[in-house]
């Protein structure tokens, strides 16, 4: 039922956008029209140049986003637990989140040069903050009494952290993989748009400065499509980790 | 905060004793104490002469309701002890077996504790105690948050299990009625500072059919065990508005 409801009010935004740019209410160089966009996406899936930006733009979230959890989790997880640690680099951590990470764009271009490099750099460091943040929350907000069964059973420390710590954080580190992919495709995005070569962002980058808006909302649309695909993988990941849970209602 | 004060206990071997008392007056404490859980800040926690000095095999906890871990299964669940104890993986999962399938739990093994009724619950977190084969199990309020027809059930399905194993229980309740028909002798304690002011030993023979509940005998313990109880209550409560200090 929902889902007809948000096709519903999709297909009436669609015709009504068509019908003004037919009615010339407004300007078809700037508003482009839905049927524009479809004749520049059909035309646009023949030429590899297309594609090398899809595969582009996804490889550089891919590996910065990746490497935000393969370093974040760990770190954070650390964190939780090495009270000493957390005094010494929590508050970097702290500060890396609470600034717009995109900020340090400048200097990672000066760091890796004007590459999709410096995309897989800036996705990293977007998510990671956010995901070493909830990690160690979630290891810190571990229910007391399931460290007493542990240690009433004579659990060494190798065992509470597999059984008890580890499965406690997850639903934790799934909420930073969430906040970290939004972060991390802004960055990739906004990277784009300064480096040279290749990527979706750089497509919509060029195609506004030509004025082919038909070709700006492509890519826009493109870009949508692989957030959505990033956060179902995200959640699969989560149904995968968390099967355990009560099925609740009202997921996002 | 003194939670306890002069408590001297001694429990014989295969007794069922349990603790009764206001709240706060720290049975919670002197059974996390048996436990290992808890240092006591003088004085000394001894099974068979020797001290305590932190969890053992000897002893098995069952915990208050909801301390099942939500991500392991019943069978899982019911093994974690063994799994502590570095018991081989496929001994581990057959001793378990059988715990989870003494409880009744047997078709619910790769159930999560979030599919289970609260007293299917409190039969996998005594079983849970049970796959170690502990000398002493300690019960702190096990049957607190079910309803009263499940906690009746439950204390006739620990009696069943527990009658033959000859194991030492030491069980912490706040229902008179659930502490005199289990026990061997109900050990009643005062407001805080707790101290022990009555040890009543209960002559009712078992196994104990629930008839027994309405037993002129059976009523007298429940009366006794009430009155002394009266006046530490009345005191707790006094306490607790007079000084503004919730327990």
């Amino acid at each position: 039922m929902p889902t007809l409801w948000f096709v519903a009010s999709l297909v009436v935004l669609i015709v009504a956008w068509q019908a003004a740019v037919e009615a010339e209410l407004v300007s078809r160089l700037l508003f482009s029209s839905p049927s524009a966009v479809v004749e520049a996406a059909v035309s646009e899936v023949q030429v590899s140049r297309f594609w090398t930006d899809i595969l582009a733009t996804t490889t550089e979230f891919v590996l910065g986003f990746g490497l935000s959890v393969v370093v974040g989790v760990p770190v954070g997880l650390i964190l939780g637990t090495q009270d000493r640690v957390r005094y010494l680099v929590g508050p970097l951590v702290d500060a890396l989140n609470s600034t717009p990470q995109i900020a340090f764009l400048p200097l990672v271009l000066v760091w890796v040069g004007p590459t999709g490099r410096a995309a897989v750099v800036i996705a990293f460091l977007s998510a990671v903050a956010a995901v070493i943040i909830n990690t160690q929350d979630g290891v810190k907000t571990v229910e007391p009494r399931f460290l007493a069964v542990a240690r009433s059973f004579g659990a060494s420390r190798t065992q509470t952290f597999v059984t008890v710590l580890l499965p406690a954080t997850v639903p934790f580190v799934i909420a930073g993989l969430r906040i970290g992919v939004g972060h991390a495709l802004v960055s990739v995005f906004v990277a784009e748009l300064f480096v040279a070569s290749s990527g979706i962002g750089k497509m919509i980058e060029l195609a506004g400065q030509t004025l082919h808006t038909e070709r700006v909302y492509l890519g826009t649309l493109v870009f949508i499509a692989i957030g959505l695909a990033l956060f179902t993988v995200v959640r699969i990941v989560e149904g995968r980790l968390q099967h355990w849970r009560p099925r609740e209602g009202g997921e996002l | 905060m003194v939670a306890l004060e002069d408590v001297s206990l001694q429990v014989e071997q295969g007794e069922f004793v349990t603790l009764v008392g206001p709240s706060g007056c720290g049975k919670s404490t002197l059974l996390s104490m048996v436990a290992g859980l808890l240092q006591p800040s003088s004085g000394d926690v001894l099974i068979k002469d020797r001290v305590v000095d932190g969890p053992g095999r000897d002893r098995a906890m069952v915990f208050q309701d909801s301390s099942l871990f939500p991500w392991f299964t019943v069978l899982r669940n019911a093994s974690y002890g063994l799994y502590c104890q570095d018991v081989p993986r496929k001994e581990a999962i057959e001793r378990a077996r059988k715990v989870v399938e003494l409880v009744g739990l047997g078709s619910f093994e790769n159930h999560y504790p979030h599919e289970l009724s609260g007293g299917m619950q409190q039969r996998l977190n005594l079983a849970r105690a049970l796959a170690v084969d502990p000398d002493i199990l300690l019960m702190d309020e096990p049957f607190a948050a079910l309803d009263p027809q499940t906690r009746e059930m439950m204390q006739a399905e620990l009696l069943r299990i527990w009658e033959p194993g000859g194991k030492t229980v030491l069980f912490v309740t706040h229902a008179i009625q659930e502490a005199v028909y289990l026990s061997d002798r109900v050990i009643v304690m005062s407001a805080r500072p707790g101290r022990i002011i009555a040890d009543i030993p209960i002559e009712i023979p078992r196994p104990r059919p629930f008839a027994n509940k309405r037993d002129k005998l059976f009523l007298r313990y429940e009366d006794d065990v009430w009155n002394l109880l009266t006046d530490e209550m009345t005191a707790t409560m006094q306490r607790e508005l007079t000084a503004g200090e919730p327990t």
